[in-house]
């Protein structure tokens, strides 16, 4: 028999709890705000008007939810292909191989190291992120894993990451983990230490000056 | 039974691109084809009503306050019964759109054929902006980290830099190359309107760090606008716009990994080009569409970059315009290095990159944008560039062939396109 991704059934779905939770937030929907009127200097009639519309996402994790449980747990689960051994973390619920024809992979759990394998030192980014400027982005290859996935990377002198660099997992104290990629970062391996300063690095430390000073100011 | 037809286009269109603009989209719009009527008076809608159908060319949904908002377009343009969707794909959405147009001219089943593209981008702060433009990427593993676009690209960027050890100063090289061949261009390009002056490599090296290597000045900045392209066939083509039609000889449309880290290892590739290709820093989905297309015009990959004389490419950064000469297979005989120490990419160059500005120095509204790639490239290929530009600067005289490439996400869709001067 075929195994495909089980379709839970829906009536024991909690629509009380799933409302009492959508509360979280209250959402508002369509809001009227302000309107703003004016002309421009060749008299051409400009009106704006601000409304507000927001929303609540609930993200169903399905297939993907070992991996957030694991994180929850403080472990990295990645999937490993059956037939062909590709070992992928971000996980793949089915294999990516064509021949292997969408095989169900098995989840595993993957090892707390990796190598760095490329990066990029943040000196703007989302709003959510601004606070935390400037640092480092990093795409690792954790384990065996054929693929790489990004997280931040928390080093004190952002200047001295470098590709190839072997690189330790972090998970956050259990009670504020949450089951997204925001339970865990990197950090350089402990027995690693860079090479010494170069033109390089002290060039990128010169354009990470300002933003620490942007980023002092941002905070108070 | 429809038959297989030759492609042309015959005319094309961009408003001023700015951020922002305070218009509504079915004005920009009839803004494009009112100026395609007094660019191509032969052409009519009429034409699209009896035997086209119409591609919009849209990529959010979410800056436009409105699901399908090319319904509110099309009977604004008097089009009722006429066919017509909406291509999204990113930041390819203007090629991938160019490219449906193609594929239905091509296969018979539509002579006319307006590709409309628009983008107002100003309806949220520039910071929501670039969160909506993040949402292209796998929310459930990379928003939360608080990252967008340009960060991912900044790494891309700083593999292939090691690779080919390549320094910030070559990828400012190509900054305000685009950013000066925009002051050519003149009052529709976005970097002439806000910023109005020649930048140098000094001004991009001092300006502040956004995601090293990327600095401000190597980044396209977020903008507003409208572009309409006209896709017919030949007979079309002779009727509307005899001396100024080119034939679309190659196309080409492929795809990579959303998450870029997904590409180090992709079975897909591995069998195609083998082990360690693409990795992080090529763009395979580039390289797979130019394929495609040169093959079609009869270009040769290692010499590609002799057979092409002009092209426009989708310089979200400065560093992704590298990238692309490497991935069109530009570099084949030399190396990036020399490639771009050599000067080809400029106006002097062997193969002039972005002579219109490109997204850095002409703008970026994202479902306009690859059809104002393709509309520079059909007036460098036509001898429009002194009716359009504001000067001949950056005119590449008696231009034959021309690329034009689009291109989303991480590298995750891609299009090229071989135009030909008839
Ligand atoms: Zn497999």
């Amino acid at each position: 028999m075929t195994k495909l991704h089980p379709t839970p059934n829906n009536k024991d779905f909690d629509w009380k709890e799933w409302k009492e939770l959508s509360k979280l937030i209250p959402e508002k929907g369509w809001v009227w705000q302000n309107v703003r009127t004016g002309s421009a200097e060749d008299g051409t009639d400009w009106v704006e008007q601000q409304i507000y519309y927001d929303m609540l996402y609930t993200f169903r994790l399905g297939a993907l939810s070992p991996y957030a449980k694991g994180l929850l747990n403080g472990q990295l689960l990645g999937t490993k292909c059956a037939k062909c051994g590709d070992i992928t973390f971000p996980p793949r619920v089915n294999c990516w191989t064509l021949d292997c024809k969408l095989e169900i992979t098995d989840w595993i759990e993957m090892p707390l190291t990796g190598i760095l394998h490329t990066y990029t030192i943040c000196g703007f980014a989302a709003k959510s992120a601004l606070k935390k400027l400037p640092f480092v982005l990093a795409y690792v290859l954790v384990g065996e894993s054929k693929t790489a996935i990004a997280n931040i990377l928390k080093i004190d002198e952002p200047w001295h990451t470098e590709t190839n660099m072997p690189v330790i997992i972090k998970f956050a104290n259990e009670e504020d983990r949450v089951g997204n990629i925001i339970d865990f970062w990197f950090e350089p391996d402990p027995k690693w230490s860079p090479s010494p300063m170069n033109a390089e690095k002290e060039r990128i430390k010169k354009l990470c000056e300002p933003v620490y000073e942007w980023v002092r100011r941002l905070k108070r | 039974m429809p038959e297989q037809q030759q492609v042309y286009i015959a005319g094309g269109t961009t408003t001023p691109f700015d951020y922002p603009v305070n218009l509504q989209i079915e004005e920009l719009v009839a803004n494009t084809i009112r100026q395609l009527y007094k660019d191509v008076p032969n052409f009519h809608l009429k034409d699209v009503r009896d035997n086209g159908m119409v591609v919009y060319s849209h990529f959010s949904v979410h800056f436009a306050h409105q699901l399908t908002s090319y319904w509110i377009l099309h009977d604004h343009l008097g089009l009722v019964g006429v066919p017509h969707f909406r291509i999204d794909n990113g930041g390819n959405t203007g090629g991938s759109a160019l490219y449906a147009a193609y594929a239905l001219v091509r296969a018979g089943l539509a002579d006319v054929v307006p590709v409309i593209g628009y983008e107002l981008m100003g309806s949220v702060s520039q910071s929501k902006g670039s969160e909506f433009i993040a949402i292209a990427s796998d929310t459930r593993y990379e928003a939360m980290l608080g990252a967008n676009y340009t960060n991912y690209y900044a790494g891309l960027a700083r593999i292939f830099m090691e690779k080919y050890g390549l320094t910030e100063e070559d990828f400012a090289e190509i900054a305000i190359k685009n950013k000066n061949n925009a002051m050519a261009t003149g009052e529709k390009a976005q970097h002439y309107r806000t910023v109005g002056k020649k930048l140098t490599i000094d001004d991009v090296m001092a300006s502040r760090l956004i995601s090293y290597p990327l600095k401000k000045w190597d980044c396209c900045f977020m903008s507003e606008g409208a572009a309409t392209i006209l896709v017919c066939n030949e007979k079309y083509a002779k009727q509307y716009s005899p001396d100024h039609s080119i034939e679309i000889t190659g196309a080409g449309l492929s795809s990579c990994t959303i998450r870029a880290g997904d590409r180090y290892a992709f079975p897909g590739w591995t069998e195609k080009y083998g082990e360690g290709y693409p990795g992080l820093g090529e763009f395979a989905a580039c390289r797979h569409s130019a394929e495609v297309a040169y093959k079609m015009a009869g270009i040769d990959w290692k010499d590609s970059h002799k057979q092409i004389d002009v092209a426009e490419v989708h310089d979200a950064f400065s560093t992704s315009e590298f990238q692309i000469y490497n991935a069109l297979g530009w570099c084949e005989s030399t190396t990036p290095k020399q490639f771009i120490r050599d000067k080809m990419p400029m106006m002097e160059g062997e193969i002039p990159t972005n002579p219109g500005g490109g997204l850095i120095g002409y703008g970026h509204p994202v479902g306009a944008t690859g059809l104002m790639s393709a509309i520079e490239c059909y007036y460098q290929l036509t001898g429009l560039i002194p009716r359009e530009h504001k000067s001949t600067d950056n005119e590449v005289k008696d231009a034959e062939v021309g690329l034009v490439n689009s291109h989303a996400g991480t590298g995750t869709s891609i299009s090229n396109f071989i135009f030909k001067r008839v």
